[in-house]
């Protein structure tokens, strides 16, 4: 009789803790992110650690009661895993870092509580930016969290050495068009018979043609895929043909190692490459870096904050008052000093005392206020196209051919555009667009 | 002996099963029977549900030639990698039997590919094979050539990943064959010996064919590893600045990395990769049935 005791408790044991895991978060433990002493857990998840780890600390400081759980998410995944949270039934954070390139497939998932319940008045913000997180039906689903403008960085020493300076005013001038880079580029490479090239990538040069491009990606129902790709990669392939760009692939650990190299000279840089980009891979580079404008100013990427609609109130609230701290009160200014981010909240964005770069970054750059290039002459005439769904798409194709284009010098621009046709009619899948 | 077998018989037999029987059922069959369902809707995951039939089945094999496109990528990339992964595995095996030194080392040495992490497998073959600083690349430009951009080619790409199956999986191959050699007596060998039969007669004509069931085993199991590669492509060709989807002009999109393009790309299609994944596993019983059908030969 023991002994049969002993079996059922253990196969009730057994089977019991096996399924233990699949069980739902019981209520008791949703609530525990709101106790009876005012204090709120926000869970999230993002990609941009050098922004949210100062953002959370300092609000903590200021707000005791609420409380941080961040979670660092790949970027390339973080939609994915909010979509296999979504379909799995598994909680989502409280709040999430949603990446502007596909901010559109986040509103398709319509898991965005709707900020305008919480009286969010989005023309504060600079209009472009705040558009993009609007859905059609008027609905405010994030937060935009800076602005993006983006210039060409450069390397001081590398600039003396081939151009006779390493002032900012004097290469603007030098540098004022597409055409002047390609003859650039190409005095570069036969003086370094072949050793340094302007550009190291040429899908970094591709995403910088990318986001700098008047051509919007849809008309209406049909994706514009011809014109965007002719009017990036034709410069892209001027610039290969005048040999001012190397063949790395953009964002491996060996294409990250240029930026410290003696080989390459510039870099598209919009303000978060400062610490993501050159300060991360180039750290002892303090005062050898130096920043242009592009031939045509440009906002490149960028990123909101969305909350959970499934969240709790508290938490819900809580997340809200972050996001409005971050961007229009005192969190605004960690911002800017800390990542260099620059809030698209009108009132600061557009007060030039306000607007301003850390000693540091200013350090970085040699001595250059790039706050004042960034924030003064770039952004105002930023240039920027609608978000659509197949952003992302389109990125995928324009990372391949931009590749492909590098790897085989005699490909032509036409049967780079052919080949991207094939791809991109296979890649988009849905029948109510038409490929053009 | 009646007493025994009743107490078969009872509930407790049952019990002891529930567990696994249960967790089987949630975990292996319900998924299966649950994405054969989801393969007759359209579905992105999260929104609404619709069943459209065989609709899916019929794009697949009519309108889809990335389906194609990853099944011929696929078996190109396999048929490459895993015949000579095996035949080295053979041969490996068959030196290292009659080792007297070292024998526990090469083992091991030859073995650790298989348990090192897929990640840092693609770290490894970046390094190895990147155009500027790769290590190949240095060798080659050394002895006067010209870099290669071995993974940003569609030419060279296929047989990058195909590499990375030989390095990986030679070591357990090696494994399996030993343990079999270790299986073949001693007596066979010893009575070829005493026939006059050279090393190379004896290898070939006792080694392989006594091994066979063991390459039997290998051959299907490979077919299957083949049709499921997804880790190597996929994390040689994806990082944060510039994903593409199957890598340079597409020529590395495997069967699962197409899958799991339609199930968790920007614009899913859950219902869809339902149906590519039952097509897959379809295939996979095909070639697994045929490959025996093969490689038993009269025996069935």
């Amino acid at each position: 009789m023991k002994k049969k005791l002993v079996s059922v408790l253990l196969v009730a044991a057994m089977t019991v803790s096996m399924l233990a895991g699949c069980g739902a978060k019981s209520d008791s433990e949703k609530g525990s992110s709101a106790s009876a002493d005012g204090d709120v857990t926000i869970t999230y998840w993002g990609w941009d650690s050098n922004y949210y780890e100062p953002m959370f600390a300092a609000y903590e400081k200021e707000h005791p009661n609420v409380h941080f759980e961040p979670t660092a998410v790949e970027w390339g995944d973080m939609l994915t895993k909010a979509q296999q949270a979504l379909a799995s039934g598994s909680d989502l954070p409280v709040m999430f870092g949603m990446d502007n390139t596909l901010i559109e497939n986040w509103k398709a998932m319509d898991i965005c509580e709707d900020l305008t319940k919480y009286d969010f008045d989005d023309s504060k913000y600079l209009d472009s930016l705040a558009e993009k997180c609007k859905t059609d039906d008027g609905k405010i689903i994030g937060v935009q969290e800076s602005i993006n403008p983006a210039g060409i960085a450069y390397k001081r020493d590398l600039a003396k050495e081939y151009f006779g300076t390493d002032d900012p005013a004097e290469l603007q001038a030098m540098f004022a068009s597409y055409d002047d880079y390609a003859a650039k580029g190409s005095e570069v490479y036969d003086k370094s018979n072949g050793e340094v090239h302007l550009f190291h990538s040429g899908q970094a040069v591709a995403e910088w043609l990318y986001f700098a491009s008047d051509v919007a990606n849809m008309d209406g129902d049909t994706l514009t895929y011809t014109d965007k790709m002719t009017d990036v990669l034709s410069k892209l392939v001027t610039l290969r043909d005048a040999n001012a760009v190397d063949t790395y692939q953009s964002g491996t650990p060996e294409a990250n190692a240029t930026y410290a190299d003696d080989k390459h000279i510039f870099y598209p840089c919009p303000n978060w490459a400062l610490t993501y980009y050159i300060q991360g891979n180039d750290p002892d580079g303090s005062g050898n870096w130096g920043l242009l404008r592009a031939p045509v100013d440009y906002n490149h990427g960028g990123a909101a904050l969305g909350i959970s609609s499934s969240a709790t109130d508290e938490q819900k609230q809580a997340a809200y008052d972050f996001a409005v701290w971050a961007t229009a009160g005192d969190g605004a200014t960690i911002a800017r000093d800390d990542v260099g981010y620059i809030t698209p909240y009108l009132d600061l964005m557009n007060d030039p005392h306000w607007v301003s770069m850390s000693e540091d970054m200013i350090a970085w750059f040699g001595g250059q206020d790039i706050g004042e290039v960034y924030y003064q002459e770039i952004a105002p005439n930023m240039a920027g196209v609608p978000s659509t769904a197949w952003d992302n798409t389109i990125v995928n194709v324009r990372n391949d051919l931009s590749q492909q284009l590098m790897d085989d010098t005699a490909m032509t621009l036409d049967a780079a555009i052919k080949l991207g046709d094939d791809q991109i009619k296979q890649l988009v899948t849905d029948d109510s667009v038409t490929v053009k | 002996m009646k007493k025994t077998h009743n107490k078969y018989k009872g509930a407790w037999p049952s019990a002891f099963l529930a567990p696994f029987c249960v967790c089987f059922f949630l975990f292996n069959l319900f998924p299966i029977l649950y994405s054969f369902y989801m393969s007759f809707l359209d579905w992105n995951g999260y929104g609404e549900k619709t069943s459209i039939g065989f609709q899916n089945y019929i794009e697949i094999f009519t309108k889809d030639d990335l389906f194609w496109k990853s099944l011929l990528n696929t078996v190109k990339i396999g048929v490459i990698g895993f015949p000579i992964a095996i035949i080295l595995g053979l041969v490996f095996a068959a030196i290292i039997c009659n080792l007297v030194h070292c024998k526990n080392l090469l083992q091991t040495v030859n073995f650790l590919p298989y348990i090192t992490t897929p990640v840092a497998i693609g770290m490894i073959f970046t390094f190895i094979f990147e155009k500027h600083v790769g290590f190949l690349n240095k060798l080659i430009t050394a002895l006067g050539g010209e870099a290669i951009n071995f993974t940003g080619s569609p030419k060279w790409a296929p047989l990058v990943i195909a590499f990375m199956i030989i390095w990986k999986c030679t070591g357990y191959y090696m494994a399996m064959y030993l343990a079999g050699i270790t299986s073949v007596s001693e007596d066979v060998y010893e009575a070829a010996r005493i026939d006059g039969a050279s090393r190379v007669q004896t290898f070939f004509k006792i080694t392989i064919p006594l091994l066979k069931p063991v390459t039997t085993f290998l051959v299907i199991t490979s077919a299957i590893y083949a049709f499921q590669l997804f880790d190597e492509p996929n994390l040689l060709f994806t990082n944060q600045s510039a994903t593409t989807v199957g890598g340079p002009g597409q020529s590395c999109l495997t069967m699962v990395w197409n899958f799991y393009n339609q199930a968790f790309g920007a614009n899913p299609r859950l219902g869809y990769a339902s149906a590519l994944s039952c097509v897959l596993f379809i295939i996979i019983v095909l070639v697994s049935v045929v490959g025996l059908r093969v490689m038993n030969g009269k025996e069935d």
